[in-house]
């Protein structure tokens, strides 16, 4: 008797932290490096991959860099190229980060919670650390986070004549959004 | 001999000098582009855009008028024309003409594909691309068309050397702007690549993710099987993914003309999709293979 307490305890309490990490495989990026003197360089993925772990705050992203859609081929060819993406080495953005002051956060309460989350945002094999305000919104059970921020090229190594000359930002626009 | 035989005679040897110049610099590199020489017989031979696609992702934008580049053939023909012009004592305009302006021609379009490719990242200046059997082929050019004989008028002689350059400048920025203003061909009107189930798909990618994303990145795909997950986005856009066994999966993007098609797909559904492969990546999130495609639509249900 004991020792199926203590089995169905285990299989509760399993599936209570599996509960806490939620995944979608539909999360969305957007790219926008549009300057006054072109409007072209802007894409965006909808088939990113998002993890957050409600326990512990984690949130994790994966974007495929060749699944950014852009709408002009030669914009296609150009990020995903050598000289910039390289996705043909570098496959994948990612980013691994906490929220911070989780605590401020009720996941099991509808409301939206503005917080910061930081973390490492890895792109062409380079990570550095950033750090982001996102609002998380909760209703009846489905948490949906959102942000927006710039990152600079040339710490991931991206240089051009294209960004010296103001038609592709040095500072793209990045948003994400995922429903959990 | 008189001051005026004279100058008629070093005036032919000069002639011969540029064309001889134009000649040998045609077949000698004109460019650096990433380690890679390429010449100015290079464009007439194709493999001035085999370079830059292969490379640099730059394809013809104009693959139909290919046949159009093999007039830079005639640079090298007339070259030699003139020079057996020149010793039969005969006139050499207009062959010396043509040939200088198509040289001229030539060379303005490498000069402006070499700025290009320097905006993409490619090297650093012009001048540090640029070879010297390119100054060589323009200086020619120029000697070439001024020293025509028996043509004396300067006018004519200016005309021949501005046409090239004025015309190869304007057509390029024509295509340039083509270019900027493309968009993709709606996936539903394009001819699909491979047709497969969505089972297999993903066995191939699991099997052999590097040989499978070669196989098919940015190709069109028609993926037919049952689906395991159908979503629509906020923005009315929608997601349909196929999913196999293990979890491996194949997920794609669908436009918001799609949507009132997809909100009567259920999940389990057979369906039959079209889409641009975007090939895969290992999730470790997930743990398992993920295969991404875009711009898709449905092509039947």
């Amino acid at each position: 008797m004991k020792k199926t307490i203590l089995f169905l305890s285990f299989i509760a309490i399993t599936g209570s932290v599996m509960a806490q990490k939620v995944t979608t495989t539909s999360a969305v990026i957007t790219f926008d490096a549009t300057t006054p003197k072109d409007a072209l360089p802007k894409a965006e993925n909808k088939t990113v991959i998002a993890s957050l772990d409600k326990t512990t705050g984690a949130i994790l992203f994966e974007a495929a860099v060749n699944n950014f859609s852009f709408a002009n081929p030669m914009m296609h060819d150009h990020f995903n190229g050598e000289k910039w993406l390289n996705s043909a080495v570098f496959p994948k953005f990612t980013f691994t980060g906490k929220i911070e002051k989780l605590s401020e956060v009720k996941f099991n309460k509808n409301g939206s919670y503005d917080v910061v989350v930081t973390g490492t945002l890895t792109i062409k094999g380079v990570a550095k650390s950033i750090s982001a305000p996102v609002t998380i919104v909760v209703k009846n059970g489905t948490v949906t986070s959102s942000t927006a921020f710039s990152v600079k090229v040339a710490d991931y190594g991206i240089s051009s004549q294209y960004i010296e000359s103001g038609k592709v930002s040095s500072e793209p626009k990045i948003t994400v959004s995922a429903q959990f | 001999m008189t001051q005026t035989e004279a100058n008629t005679n070093s005036g032919k040897w000069l002639h011969m000098l540029c064309t001889a110049g134009l000649l040998v610099s045609f077949f000698l590199p004109w460019v650096l582009w990433d380690n890679s020489k390429v010449s100015g017989y290079s464009m007439p031979s194709g493999e001035f855009f085999r370079t830059s696609e292969t490379k640099f992702g730059l394809a013809n934008p104009f693959p139909q008028y290919s046949f159009s580049l093999y007039i830079f053939w005639l640079i090298p023909v007339l070259a030699i024309l003139s020079i057996g012009l020149v010793f039969l004592k005969k006139r050499t305009a207009p062959f010396s003409f043509i040939a200088g302006t198509l040289s001229l021609t030539l060379i303005t379009v490498f000069i402006l594909f070499t700025n290009t490719l320097i905006d993409l990242g490619v090297g650093n200046t012009l001048f540090s691309m640029l070879k010297p059997a390119a100054y060589i082929h323009a200086l020619s050019a120029v000697g070439l068309i001024t020293t025509t004989f028996p043509v004396k008028r300067i006018a004519p002689k200016i005309i021949w050397l501005l046409i090239g350059p004025v015309i190869a400048y304007g057509s390029y920025k024509m295509g340039e702007k083509y270019i900027m203003s493309e968009t993709h061909a709606a996936t539903e009107n394009v001819k699909a690549d491979y047709t497969l189930n969505s089972a297999d798909l993903i066995k191939e990618f699991v099997t052999n993710d590097t040989a499978t994303n070669k196989k098919y990145i940015e190709k069109i795909l028609i993926v037919n099987g049952n689906t395991s997950v159908v979503e629509v986005l906020a923005d009315s856009t929608s997601t349909i993914k196929f999913e196999d066994s293990t979890g491996s999966y194949a997920i794609f993007s669908l436009e918001k003309n799609q949507l009132d098609r997809v909100r009567i797909i259920k999940s389990g559904d057979a369906v039959s999709l079209k889409g641009v492969c975007s090939g895969s990546i290992f999730s470790e999130i997930l743990g398992t293979t993920s295969i991404s495609f875009k711009r898709s639509t449905l092509n039947k249900k």
